[in-house]
C-alpha cells in the first residue's frame, strides 16, 4: 500500500502510546496492549478496537508494518518503520516544546490582576 | 454477561467494520477478546469495538470516490454503518407507527338489508330493484 504523505498531528494519547511501545521492540497485538498498560502505569488501557483502528491507520501511513508469522502457531508482529520513528520524534518534539513553553509561562509570568 | 454470549456478541459486532478491515484484523481481534476480557471486562471491550467501528466507517465514507468509479456500483459485502443506521431508524419509525395507529371504527351501523349485502358481496349492486 502506498504510504500517505500527510502527517496527522497531534496524535491521540492511545496512538502516541502505541508508537512509543513499538519504538522499543516489535510486538504482537496483545503485547502492545499489555505494554501500553505497563508504560502508562495503568492509566491508559486500550481495547482491540482502538488498537487495530490505530494500527490500520499507521500501516496506511507507512509508519508500521506487519511481520507475517512463519507458522500458524505464531502471532503476527508489528514493527515501527523509519517513517514511523520520524513521526514519533516529530510528535515528541512538539510535546516537548509545549511543555517547555508552558513551564516558562507558569513559573515566569505573574497573574494580570496583581499588576 | 456470560463468556459465550459476550464472545458471540463480539463476533457479531465485528460485522460493523468494513469488509477489508474485518478481513485483515477480524480473527486477531476475536482471538484477543478472550485475553483482554479478564482484565478489561466484556462491556468495555464491546463499547471499544462499537466506537472504533464507527470511526472506521466515517473514515471509509469520507474517502472520495475516484472519478473512474462512477460507472460502476460496488456491492458491499458487509452492512455499512450508514445503511444499518438508516434501517434502524426506519424500523423504529415503522414500529412506532404500528403501535400508535388508531384502529378504524365504524361510526354508523350498516343500514343495508340482507339482500343488498348479498348483492354487494356478489358485485351485482347495479341490479338491485325494490
Amino acid at each position: 500500500m502506498e504510504p500517505k504523505n500527510k502527517t496527522p498531528s497531534p496524535l491521540s494519547p492511545a496512538a502516541l502510546q502505541i508508537l512509543a511501545t513499538l519504538a522499543i521492540e516489535d510486538l504482537h497485538g496483545y503485547g502492545i496492549i499489555q505494554a501500553v498498560s505497563i508504560q502508562s502505569q495503568g492509566r491508559i488501557r486500550i481495547g482491540p478496537g482502538t488498537l487495530y483502528d490505530n494500527l490500520k491507520r499507521f500501516m496506511e501511513h507507512g509508519w508500521v508494518r506487519d511481520l507475517q508469522p512463519a507458522s500458524d502457531n505464531e502471532k503476527r508482529m508489528y514493527r515501527l518503520t523509519a517513517a514511523g520513528k520520524a513521526a514519533l520524534s516529530h510528535e515528541i518534539r512538539r510535546l516537548d516544546d509545549l511543555i517547555r513553553q508552558t513551564k516558562r509561562y507558569l513559573h515566569g509570568m505573574k497573574p494580570r490582576s496583581v499588576e | 454477561m456470560t463468556r459465550s454470549i459476550s464472545r458471540r456478541l463480539y463476533q457479531q459486532l465485528l460485522l460493523l467494520y468494513t469488509e477489508p478491515f474485518r478481513h485483515e484484523f477480524g480473527d486477531e481481534m476475536l482471538g484477543m477478546f478472550e485475553e483482554c476480557r479478564v482484565a478489561q471486562g466484556s462491556l468495555r471491550l464491546l463499547a471499544d469495538l462499537v466506537l472504533s467501528a464507527a470511526k472506521q466507517q466515517i473514515r471509509y465514507l469520507s474517502v472520495p470516490v475516484p472519478k473512474c468509479a462512477l460507472l460502476y456500483t460496488e456491492i458491499a459485502s458487509s452492512p455499512n454503518l450508514a445503511r444499518m443506521l438508516t434501517i434502524m431508524v426506519f424500523g423504529a419509525a415503522l414500529v412506532a407507527g404500528v403501535f400508535r395507529a388508531p384502529t378504524p371504527k365504524l361510526s354508523q351501523p350498516c343500514t343495508l338489508s340482507r339482500t343488498e349485502r348479498i348483492l354487494v358481496s356478489d358485485n351485482r349492486v347495479g341490479t338491485i330493484s325494490h
